[in-house]
């Protein structure tokens, strides 16, 4: 055993019969707001009996079951409830992390809870009574990765239990055959799946994930990248983070220099605490308030987490003297987010003649003056339309790349290369087609026909054999999508 | 010769003596021009501010492109408007384009070609760090300031990169370029080269490292290719 899931089923729910105390047989209904078109987020055994479903409207719900009791739950009681859970769990593992994702998932480390209790089975039992005693039902699964248990919690049948696999691919056979259902997906991402064919959780996983990319809402699309990671990653310990922020009062600066001076003292201090909490600075969020209370929000990042107080200036510096703001500053806010810093952080800092870290350090300096958008890498997309072919993604967070795979290039085959338009510009065609011929085309795309998208005819203009311009139509208008040079 | 320089220290010659054709202009006849790994190629172009322009710039800086990341290095891109490759066409000339890193930067402060500025920038910072092995400046109509020039030449010959500045016209980057070629698509080579063929010329309109001119004519697919 290497991990345990918590799922507390229907947490909103629960918080609701632990603050009103009401009856089990009392219909009860979670609304998103109160309001009377909100919609029914969660229901009891009483209200499911009755006939209701979630997703209804409250106005419609109370008209079906007038006896029906409606609450909200805030998102403060939601937090402080999953605290208390966590908080809770600590008692039985070191490791314990909350999903973020879905509310009422909590995972736990379970490596070397053999020697204090006789079996994992033991161990389960006590967490679970342990949680039954503060009035939470919850499902309780032992198995060997995040995903893995989470989906052995969602397929189980009883509303509250314990359920172990013994082998890894007895935990990976189970989530296999596992309905796709049992994943809090959209209703437009189950219908898409529907349409498919797609009703296990293999022929889900199996997708490629450009295409669920392409193709799914992003809840699906992250729930696909998390249970396709090659690498498992372990349970995800909380470490709680505590702001480092700091107000500073500017006397109607204006100029970025005078600015400095001012930041200089705090910024190190705030990074003095930094260091001496063993965190490392990920990020400077630094927001100047104006005379007319307009206010000017900026983010730093550095080339890796770090303490380094004189880069931080510079970035800083960099930015100021890039914005270049008229008005008077009056005050500042800045706040540093943070990281757990571990050996393997630290030792970026001691390799700085390695390339990776030198263009690390470019990639910031250049942030840093012209904007945190400014650096960024391509990835293909598997689309019909050009402009769609392709994405910028933030090279910072280079995880967040899908990669296409297109397979073998035929080079032989490769034509004149095209400038695109990332926007298609409007163009007159009868200017163009005066003064160039029809090399290619009409070339008909039809995307999204489905929903209704409306058609694009592609043509490659030029002179003889030569091609020049690559327009297309979508009936009313021409545009030019790009130049082929 | 020593009339005209004086002050020359004893045993110190000039180019032109050690090479008699240097500085002369002689283009290489087909049978004996160069072949094209030792001029347009990312070994060759290393160390070299390379001007490239003309009808089919684009295409002509694929094989490039190739090979540098045949060779393990990255590749970065500094964009200077809302346009850019077409990254389908990249990759079927072989190129990786989820490992080219594109750059596009504004110099917002500055009321007077702004992305030149900033393109000259991100480069020199880029270069000073040695970031990348193999720049590529998308220019197009816009030049950079001689002084920007002067200090990325400086950095292509110390760190042996290769800054290629893609533009829209001959001699727009001055004199300090150490290589100018002029790529132009042509029609269909000869017959036998097939139907669907298309043709570019590289010529080197100027060319420091062999002080002499030279030409390649490449062939791509046609119009066909891009459907």
């Amino acid at each position: 055993m290497q991990c345990a899931c918590v799922e507390i089923p229907e947490l909103r729910l629960q918080i609701i019969t632990r603050r009103e105390q009401t009856d089990t047989s009392v219909p009860l209904a979670v609304i998103e707001e109160d309001r009377p078109a909100a919609q029914v987020l969660e229901l009891n055994a009483a209200a499911r009996d009755a006939g209701l479903r979630t997703g209804l409207s409250y106005t419609l719900a109370q008209s079906l079951l007038p006896e029906l009791h409606a609450h909200t739950v805030t998102d403060t009681e939601i937090a402080h409830c999953r605290s208390d859970i966590r908080d809770r769990l600590y008692a039985f593992s070191p490791g314990v992390e909350a999903w973020e994702r879905i509310q009422g998932v909590f995972w736990l480390d379970t490596q070397g809870t053999g020697r204090l209790w006789s079996s994992p089975q033991a161990w389960a039992s006590e967490v679970y009574s342990a949680l039954d005693a503060c009035g939470y039902s919850a499902r309780i699964t032992l198995g060997f990765s995040r995903f893995g248990t989470y989906v052995l919690a969602r397929t189980m049948k009883e509303r509250a239990g314990i359920r172990a696999v013994n082998t890894a691919d007895e935990e990976q056979r189970a989530v296999d055959h596992a309905p796709v259902t049992c994943l809090p997906l959209s209703l437009r991402s189950r219908k898409r799946l529907r349409k498919l064919g797609i009703t296990s959780m293999h022929a889900f996983l199996s997708l490629p994930a450009p295409d669920v990319s392409a193709r799914f809402d992003r809840s699906a699309r992250e729930l696909h990248s998390f249970a396709c990671k090659e690498t498992p990653v372990p349970v995800q310990n909380h470490v709680p983070e505590v702001p480092v922020t700091t107000r500073i009062h500017l006397p109607d600066l204006t100029n970025s220099e005078q600015v400095m001076r001012f930041l200089e003292d705090p910024l190190q201090q705030l990074v003095l605490s930094v260091m001496n909490r063993g965190l490392l600075v990920r990020s400077v969020e630094l927001t100047l308030h104006d005379e007319h209370d307009g206010r000017h929000h900026t983010e730093l990042i550095p080339s890796a987490p770090s303490c380094d107080v004189k880069m931080l200036i510079k970035l800083i510096r960099m930015r100021l003297e890039a914005d270049r703001i008229g008005s008077r500053l009056e005050q500042a806010d800045m706040l540093l987010q943070t990281v757990r810093s571990d050996s393997r952080t630290q030792d970026l800092f001691d390799k700085g003649a390695e390339p990776g870290t030198k263009r690390a350090v470019a990639f910031a300096l250049i942030r840093a003056e012209f904007g945190n958008a400014s650096v960024r890498r391509i990835a293909l997309q598997d689309s019909h339309l050009p402009e769609e072919k392709f994405a910028f993604f933030d090279a910072h967070n280079a995880t967040d790349i899908p990669v296409l795979a297109y397979g073998y290039v035929d080079q032989s085959a490769a034509g004149p290369v095209r400038r695109v338009f990332l926007e298609p510009v409007p163009c007159d065609p009868r200017e163009l087609f005066s003064s160039a011929d029809i090399l290619l085309g009409p070339v008909r795309y039809a995307p999204r026909w489905w929903i209704g998208g409306s058609g694009r005819t592609y043509y490659i203009l030029g002179h003889g054999e030569i091609p020049e311009y690559w327009c297309f139509t979508d009936g009313p208008s021409w545009w030019l999508q790009g130049l082929v040079q | 010769m020593t009339a005209m320089f004086p002050d020359r220290p004893a045993g110190l010659m000039l180019a032109r003596e050690l090479v008699p054709e240097a500085g002369t202009r002689r283009t290489y006849a087909a049978s004996e021009c160069p072949d094209t790994e030792s001029v347009w190629s990312f070994n060759s172009l290393s160390g070299s501010l390379v001007e490239l322009y003309g009808s089919s710039s684009l295409t002509a800086l694929m094989p490039v492109l190739r090979d540098a990341q045949k060779q393990g290095e990255d590749v970065c891109w500094i964009q200077t408007d809302t346009t850019i490759f077409f990254p389908p066409d990249a990759h079927a000339h072989g190129v990786d384009a989820g490992m080219i890193y594109v750059v596009c930067a504004v110099a917002g402060n500055e009321p007077e070609n702004p992305y030149a500025i900033a393109a000259g920038k991100a480069a020199d910072t880029l270069l000073r760090l040695r970031a990348f092995r193999c720049v590529v400046i998308d220019l197009g109509p816009r030049t950079l300031r001689m002084a920007v020039l002067s200090r990325l030449l400086r950095c292509a010959r110390l760190y042996n990169v290769a800054v290629i500045c893609r533009t829209d016209g001959n001699g727009l980057l001055g004199s300090l370029v150490s290589v100018r070629v002029e790529a132009n698509f042509e029609g269909p080579p000869d017959e036998g080269h097939g139907a669907g063929v298309l043709a570019y010329r590289l010529r080197a309109v100027k060319d420091r490292r062999t002080s002499v001119l030279w030409e390649r004519i490449q062939r791509c697919g046609s119009a066909v290719c891009l459907r």
